[in-house]
């Protein structure tokens, strides 16, 4: 089984003295089909990869589609390695690191623009004042609205292949953030759902989304970020 | 977002004005065809309400300056360098406002004569 | 603001968009974009050649009867029939009928996105022989 995977090692591009840009390159590894066994997952065969080669660096943590650490760019889309079955994917197998954001080594990328936006999009949820004799409570209906949308693993599959978030990943929060924000937005808990939408109003942070639906297409698990910020962007109309 | 703080329109006012528009030059569009279908053929032709085609139409003109200075801000924002921002917007604005002053006076000279 | 990012962690990043799978919907959101500039310049083209025509440079017909002019008349045409389409298709799904907003996967298909294409390719084809075999302003060339 033939793999073509981008490699990116710091020291030796900095040893070489070559630009940013130019450090990357590609190295072809091949697996022995022995060793692929029926219902392997992409995960399993990076594992045998790192076998062959010590310095072939990814993340990886639960494997088993939860915890969202090993997303990467595989044949030109982006999924989580853990729960890609091997037998699902052309050859050879061309994988790079998610893009648009930092490469740190070979598969493994900088997260933090994506978590900063995270923050940036407060989701945490406020009740009010703490009071110990009240409970928040919730109808089913209401609870229902939230199915959907507090399932995301923040794996950045989705913010990644957002062409929108490649150009701001700064400023435009991302389809990972916004349904995160959306999450707290229709919660009928939270006290604070218009300013939450009025901070939201500028050209960036949500306005940079034009609807290309990379983000709903890519997501491993099968949320609808897209839709969360169509909703999102009539909420700030239909809420104020 | 510090350089573009005061631009008009904000993202929630451009996300309402470029659907409305939208809305409205969708639906224009056809009609105005149908409607002067006779001039386009060389076909001698007078409008059966010209009241309604020139408000219409000018409706749709504005309307139609405002689609393309959101549409064509968003794309400098998004493709054009972070430094050059400013300069940038600042040139779309001026070339808008050349282009809406020379309609004017082109309409004004037209409706003169 | 990506020079930015780059400038900051000196790190690489994979922005090789060839290398990068779109979805059929992605296409039509970047012929949006591109069809709307086009406008755009058509927009102001054609203004630099109505201020002519006013001033009395040229003649209506020294555009509509020369070959260059029928291809600025097209390309405008061409361009505006992609936008009305495609940004057609967009308002059907930011306005679905829907209280949470769950737009059926179909609009999003394959399917939906070549049937935009193919009514602009057809579309064009007629402006396109129209404007070079008669019809439009000044008749019949």
């Amino acid at each position: 089984m033939l793999f073509n995977i981008q490699r990116y090692q710091p020291e030796a591009a900095s040893a070489q003295q070559v630009g940013a840009q130019n450090a990357t390159y590609w190295q072809e590894m091949t697996l022995d089909d022995a060793l692929v066994k029926p219902g392997m997952m992409l995960l399993d065969a990076l594992k045998l990869l790192r076998e062959q080669d010590p310095t072939l660096s990814f993340r990886s943590s639960c494997q088993e589609g939860v915890c969202g650490s090993d997303a990467m760019q595989v044949n030109g889309r982006n999924r989580l390695s853990c729960i890609t079955p091997l037998a699902e994917l052309s050859q050879p197998i061309e994988l790079m690191p998610v893009p648009g954001l930092p490469i740190l080594r070979d598969l493994i990328v900088d997260m933090t623009l994506f978590f900063d936006r995270y923050a940036q999009a407060n989701p945490t949820l406020n009740a009010g004042k703490f009071n110990p004799d009240q409970e928040h409570l919730q109808s089913p209906a209401d609870r229902a609205k939230l199915d959907g949308l507090y399932e995301c693993i923040l794996c950045a599959c989705c913010s990644t292949s957002c062409p929108s978030f490649w150009w701001h990943p700064d400023q435009f929060l991302g389809p990972a953030a916004l349904l995160a924000a959306e999450r707290v937005v229709i919660d009928s808990r939270d006290i604070q759902p218009k300013q939450r939408l009025e901070a939201l109003s500028d050209p960036y942070q949500l306005h940079r989304c034009r609807g290309i639906q990379q983000c709903t297409t890519s997501c491993p698990k099968g949320l609808d970020p897209s839709r969360a910020i169509r909703q999102l962007k009539h909420q700030q109309w239909t809420q104020s | 977002m510090r350089n573009l703080a005061k631009i008009w329109p904000n993202g929630k006012w451009s996300y309402a004005w470029q659907q409305l528009s939208a809305v409205y030059l969708l639906v224009f569009l056809p009609w105005f065809v149908w409607t002067i279908w006779p001039a386009l053929m060389g076909l001698d032709y007078q409008p059966a309400q010209p009241g309604l085609l020139w408000l219409t139409s000018l409706i749709a003109l504005a309307l139609l300056f405002i689609h393309s200075w959101i549409g064509l801000r968003d794309v400098v924002i998004d493709y054009c360098p972070a430094r050059h921002l400013p300069m940038a917007i600042r040139a779309l604005s001026l070339v808008f406002m050349l282009m809406i002053f020379n309609i004017t006076l082109l309409l004004t000279r037209w409706l003169l004569l | 603001m990506r020079d930015l990012i780059g400038g900051r962690h000196a790190r690489p990043v994979h922005l090789a968009l060839y290398k990068i799978r779109f979805y059929p919907n992605a296409l039509v959101s970047i012929s949006h974009r591109i069809s709307g500039s086009l406008l755009a310049i058509c927009l102001i083209f054609g203004l630099m050649l109505l201020n002519a025509v006013a001033l009395g440079w040229i003649n209506t017909s020294d555009i509509t009867q020369s070959v260059p002019g029928k291809l600025l008349i097209l390309l405008t045409l061409s361009s505006l029939l992609f936008h009305w389409l495609s940004g057609l298709r967009h308002l059907i799904i930011d306005w679905w009928p829907a209280k949470d907003h769950q737009v059926p996967q179909a609009w999003f298909s394959g399917w939906a996105v070549s049937l935009v294409f193919f009514l602009w390719a057809v579309g064009t084809l007629l402006l396109a022989l129209a404007l070079f075999t008669g019809g439009f302003v000044g008749g019949p060339s």
